[in-house]
């Protein structure tokens, strides 16, 4: 199978879930490359954890996909539980993508569920998912 | 769960409390496997895990291997998936895995389910991401030894001419209301817009349109993805390969598909429908979340997400996959453009001299409407192939013409530097797997275990070593692709002759290699 697996944590579900958005990328491309010129704003919604974390995924390969945008470092400021679903609002960084700049790994065709897991420790979250290539 | 596998992209560390990512890969993945589960050898090639090893297999599992393959799919989840694949509402006969199967998302890839046509169930994860992802093979009527001389120049001027890599867009520009029409024509549009001749879609499968594709059936997302990536190549396994015919096993066959001497040159065009099939999957993934719950359906495995053949859910979905089925023909087409283009420009004569006709052209991620027999009747059934390809025998309506009485031609790329084959459908393909057989030489060893094992520009100078002249846009994909990490592609296609569901007609090798 053509495919990667990741895994990404950090303190708190916001910063693991900021890892995965740097995984991602650096699936693709050399995120060290990525001059953080500008900033976007996401925000993403989901009806479990797992949703959440699918969308946010795929809103950020959408935006190397249509807009070409290569994004180095994400800042998720918030995941809150909404009326219906849970909510997550942040910014993401960096500039128009160059190949000349930052490298060409390979395409991510699609975020999936795959092994998707998110655990919770004593001392941090740790994010598992798999990309298909 | 311990991880194993080392560290594939860097370490990261954060300001506060610090973290890292690390990337490994599936089939790397230890205590996932398949070796627990009983499986019977029926005869030779042909495993079965029966129905009573689950209460909920609806038919059992049969994996088409010789003894090496199979020992392979034991080591991780494959032979699990083909028993989960058994579990679907509707199922006939029994859930199939072909030689080069492997782990999969939800169906392994190398699966094959026929399900009933009004009361079966409908499974994204029986398509792929890469919907209608597939092969052509374009023949020439110049020698090796006319192209020779000029290889480098004419790999170099593919690959330039073909846009390839991590986004990698399209020379050309449409508006997504452009592309509703490309989605709806097919290869008829390119033919129309000049990029191919107006026989073109005679070889290739379903004429290289299904008609029963409505872009209103996709997401806007997904159009804009696609849009800028119509004709281009993409990245990872996908490429435009020169061969040349290596060695003949079916003479009168191969005369019939045109290629009638060893040392006859060959394109092999491997891509599929890019960012717009995969996003439709994506997007009717989530939909049949959605279905499952709805509809109360009871699967093993959540990645199965399946809908009723007949709900408004299938409804929608089939559509929207024909479209992107429709994408990859066309680009496909595009690149053919291009590849006679770049041998005009190499060789100062025009391609139509040069004889460079489609041989065919298969889908291999895609699900059909069909008529199969099962149990001495005929039933219309939906036959989901995910890295499968359809293999027909002669006769069947479906052939093109000009092949009708000799059988569907069958095209198995193998990888870098390794041989590809071309087969022909048979009138066992249609008893033991649904008139399917293998799609190629599958994964064997995950890209990052690849990765660290060989180095893209040390196996660049080996495959030049051995006359294999390569253009790639990352390097590290060619690790990625090397040879070694692919189940060995010749073994893949003895297994299909032998069972007598695709039999050999053509071995190739690579002469010159354009990738993304």
């Amino acid at each position: 199978m053509t495919d990667a697996f990741v895994e990404a944590w950090g303190p708190t579900m916001e910063r693991a879930f900021a890892q995965a958005g740097i995984a991602l990328f650096e699936t693709m491309m050399y995120t060290d490359k990525i001059t953080p010129r500008n900033t976007e704003d996401i925000t993403v919604e989901g009806h479990d954890e797992k949703e959440l974390l699918y969308n946010f995924l795929e809103t950020l390969l959408l935006k190397f996909e249509i807009d070409g945008k290569a994004l180095g470092r994400f800042g998720v400021h918030v995941i809150n539980q909404g009326k219906d679903s849970l909510n997550l609002t942040g910014t993401a960084n960096g500039e128009p993508y160059d190949p000349e700049k930052h490298g060409r790994k390979i395409e991510v065709k699609g975020v999936t569920y795959h092994q998707m897991a998110i655990q919770k420790e004593r001392d941090r979250v740790l994010l598992r998912f798999l990309l298909d290539l | 769960m311990r991880l194993i596998g080392s560290v594939y992209s860097s370490s990261f560390q954060h300001p506060i409390g610090g973290s890292i990512l690390k990337m490994t890969s599936l089939e790397q993945h230890p205590g996932r496997s398949s070796a627990h589960i009983p499986l019977e050898k029926i005869a030779p090639n042909i495993w079965e895990v029966p129905t009573s090893y689950n209460p909920g297999m609806k038919v059992p599992a049969r994996i088409y291997a010789d003894d090496d393959l199979i020992a392979k799919m034991k080591t991780d989840m494959t032979i699990q998936q083909c028993v989960n694949v058994a579990h679907l509402d509707g199922i006939y006969k029994y859930s199939i895995t072909m030689p080069d199967g492997h782990e999969g998302y939800g169906f392994p890839i190398g699966g094959v389910a026929a399900t009933d046509y009004d009361e079966g169930l409908i499974s994204p994860g029986g398509v792929g991401y890469d919907i209608n992802c597939g092969v052509r093979l374009i023949r020439t009527n110049l020698s090796e030894e006319e192209v020779r001389p000029v290889l480098p120049k004419l790999v170099d001027t593919i690959f330039n001419m073909i846009p390839s890599g991590l986004g990698s867009k399209g020379q050309i520009r449409v508006s997504t209301s452009e592309l509703d029409k490309v989605v709806t024509d097919g290869v008829e549009w390119a033919v129309d817009k000049g990029y191919g001749w107006p026989d073109d879609p005679k070889t290739i499968e379903e004429g290289g349109c299904l008609e029963s594709a409505d872009p209103s059936k996709v997401s806007n997302n997904a159009k804009s993805r696609g849009a800028p990536q119509l004709g281009s190549l993409g990245s990872g396994n996908h490429f435009v390969e020169i061969e040349k015919a290596d060695k003949i096993f079916d003479k009168p066959v191969a005369d019939r598909f045109g290629i009638t001497k060893p040392d006859q040159i060959l394109i092999l065009i491997h891509t599929g429908s890019r960012g717009y099939g995969h996003q439709i999957c994506s997007d009717y993934l989530r939909v049949m979340e959605h279905a499952v719950r709805k509809y109360n359906i009871n699967l093993p495995d959540r990645e199965l997400a399946a809908c009723p053949a007949n709900s408004p859910e299938a409804e929608q979905y089939l559509p929207a996959m024909a479209a992107a089925a429709n994408f990859a023909w066309v680009n496909r087409q595009m690149i053919t453009h291009w590849a006679r283009q770049a041998f005009e420009k190499i060789f100062a004569k025009p391609s139509d001299s040069m004889d460079m006709r489609i041989v065919y052209d298969v889908c291999h991620n895609i699900a059909k409407v069909e008529q199969h027999k099962v149990d001495g009747g005929l039933k219309k059934v939906f036959v989901h192939r995910k890295g499968a390809t359809r293999a027909f025998p002669p006769g069947h309506p479906d052939i093109p013409a000009q092949y009708r009485d000799i059988g569907q031609p069958v095209l198995l790329p193998g990888s870098m530097g390794t041989s590809s084959w071309v087969l022909v459908g048979t009138p066992k393909s249609m008893e033991l797997s649904f008139g399917t057989t293998a799609h190629g030489a599958g994964r064997f060893m995950s890209r990052s275990a690849a990765k660290r094992k060989w180095w893209g520009a040390d196996l660049k100078k080996s495959l030049e070593a051995r006359g294999i002249v390569i253009r790639a846009a990352a390097m590290e994909v060619v690790a990625e692709e090397a040879p070694d990490a692919y189940k060995d592609v010749d073994r893949v296609a003895e297994v299909s002759h032998q069972l007598g569901i695709g039999t050999k007609v053509v071995r190739m090798v690579p002469i010159g290699v354009a990738k993304g």
